[in-house]
């Protein structure tokens, strides 16, 4: 099995906050340094990539992430990991985001910038060295505060030192159904590495999707986080192969017919909810897998955001109803599998 | 010696004023700049009536907890509630705060890519940008990322020596 199958994304984090403005949570008045940071964020975010200004204030109605009729922009770019939910609450937030939705740095959410890289596929250190480039760029332009040992100064202090977060989303449905991941969970939370469950982390129906994020360390360097989550990324890509032969040897015959199953109901569905997906999807991913599909791995994954719910609205141009929702996510699936055939 | 203001922390530093000296720690020390240079307190005994060592321990608490930092008004007990600088300089002024937090989460210092840039030095050079002339340099880096089991950083290094010695850019 290939690492890059099991591993779907990887994103580096860096928290960095500036001398001489107050952080985020008591900033008031302030407005001309305000602009004057902000000016230069863009500024730098436009000589480092090609990128797009969003701001909290012109996505919704009253800076709240609700049900309301204009946001839909906004939950777009949380359900595609663009942007954190905690962004939609700060009035003076907002984000740059490279056309190639590979970079966002954002402003004003719990510090002054939040910078993150995401990239396909298990490449944290092509992620962390592509971020640099940006941060280092901000570092030569902005006072950015920093203290000896310390490191970076950051609103809540368990992010001080690197200031930096580095996370990798994994499909582990073998692990899951198992039922072996609680004990990973906490072994690995000793460790000071969290594991949770992404796309309904508490609903019946999921997408086996989880990730795996290091926790605070403020004595760590950027390597030594790095260096620790690949090598805590490879021994879960190793656990979860074992615990799908393990489920193949008691029940193959079971799983071939739910696989096969889950992809007749991705090609010939009409209407198709999200949570229908969601655990369809994963079986034929799994499908692929064990061999039984032939699929392109990179091709689905690249799908899966496509068909979440506010982004099909984005897509439309206008707030979908749910029904209408399912009727244009069947359709776009269907075409996709069908493209993302190999030989 | 201790503080002779908090009686809690070594003596950092001693400030001699028309008023008298007194010798006080770190915290004490940094707390007493800022206020001074904001004007809130025009000298030492300003200084140390806020304190007000004759007052009872309560109000002395009730007092330091509404101590505000001047550069963005969090207060102790704003800071205590939601564990939450306000600003940069919240860090000077609660540098004894800080410094508890920084022993809970385990109290090592930061050493990596940008250790040294609060003399706004930068960060290292990226691999990219090295040259033919780094290859000594690259070499010993590329024993200490093996020798700390730094694998894909062994890798990435190994990768750049190979292309500078095959005399790419
Ligand atoms: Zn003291
Ligand atoms: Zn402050």
């Amino acid at each position: 099995m290939n690492i890059q199958d099991i591993v779907v994304s990887s994103r580096i984090r860096f928290a960095r906050n500036v001398n001489n403005l107050p952080f985020p949570h008591v900033l008031k008045g302030n407005e001309a340094k305000l602009q004057e940071f902000l000016n230069t964020v863009q500024s730098v975010c436009a000589s480092k990539f090609d990128g797009d200004l969003y701001t909290v204030n012109a996505m919704t109605v009253g800076g709240e992430i609700s049900e309301g009729a204009d946001d839909y922009v906004l939950n777009m770019l949380v359900e595609n990991h663009l942007i954190s939910p905690a962004l939609g609450r700060s009035k003076l937030g907002g984000a740059i985001i490279s056309k190639d939705k590979t970079i966002s740095v954002m402003f004003n959410e719990e510090d002054h910038l939040r910078e993150q890289c995401i990239l396909e596929g298990f490449r944290l250190r092509e992620a962390y060295e592509r971020l640099l480039e940006v941060d280092m760029a901000l570092h030569d332009r902005l006072d950015i505060a920093f203290k000896k040992g310390l490191g970076h100064l950051t609103a809540c202090p368990t992010n001080l030192g690197a200031g930096m977060r580095a996370s990798v989303m994994m499909f582990l449905p073998a692990l899951d159904l198992v039922g072996d991941l609680r004990r990973i969970i906490k072994k690995y939370a000793g460790e000071d590495v969290t594991i949770r469950g992404v796309y309904g982390e508490n609903t019946e129906a999921k997408g086996f999707m989880y990730q795996i994020s290091n926790q605070a360390a403020i004595g760590r360097s950027e390597d030594m986080i790095i260096a620790k989550m690949e090598s805590v990324v490879k021994e879960l890509c190793m656990l979860e192969e074992q615990a799908r032969r393990a489920i193949w040897d008691r029940k193959g015959v079971d799983i071939e017919d739910q696989i096969m199953r889950a992809y007749g109901a991705l090609l010939f569905a009409r209407v198709l909810g999200s949570d229908e997906f969601m655990i369809n999807i994963a079986n034929v991913k799994l499908g692929v897998g064990y061999g039984l599909l032939k699929l392109d791995i990179p091709s689905i994954n690249r799908l899966i955001p496509k068909v979440l719910p506010y982004t099909l609205s984005v897509k439309a141009g206008k707030k979908l109803s749910p029904r209408e929702r399912d009727i244009m996510r069947a359709k776009i699936v269907r075409e996709a599998l069908i493209a993302c055939k190999t030989k | 010696m201790l503080c002779g203001l908090c009686k809690m922390r070594p003596v950092e530093a001693i400030i001699k004023t028309d008023e008298g000296s007194a010798s006080l720690c770190a915290a004490c020390f940094q707390r007493y700049r800022m206020l001074k240079a904001t004007g809130e307190i025009e000298g030492l005994s300003d200084y140390f009536y806020m304190y007000d060592e004759f007052n009872p321990i309560s109000a002395f608490i009730a007092r330091s907890a509404q101590m505000a930092c001047p550069s963005c008004g969090t207060t102790l007990s704003k800071l205590k509630n939601d564990f939450k600088f306000g600003c940069a300089k919240c860090y000077d002024f609660f540098s004894d705060k800080a410094d508890e937090y920084f022993e809970e989460l385990g109290g090592q210092e930061y050493k990596g890519r940008y250790a040294g840039y609060e003399n706004k030095k930068r960060p290292g050079r990226r691999l990219s940008e090295m040259t033919a002339d780094d290859l000594p340099f690259l070499m010993k880096k590329l024993q200490e990322a093996r020798d700390n089991q730094e694998l894909s950083r062994a890798d990435a290094i190994d990768r750049r020596i190979r292309q500078l010695k095959g005399g790419k850019q």
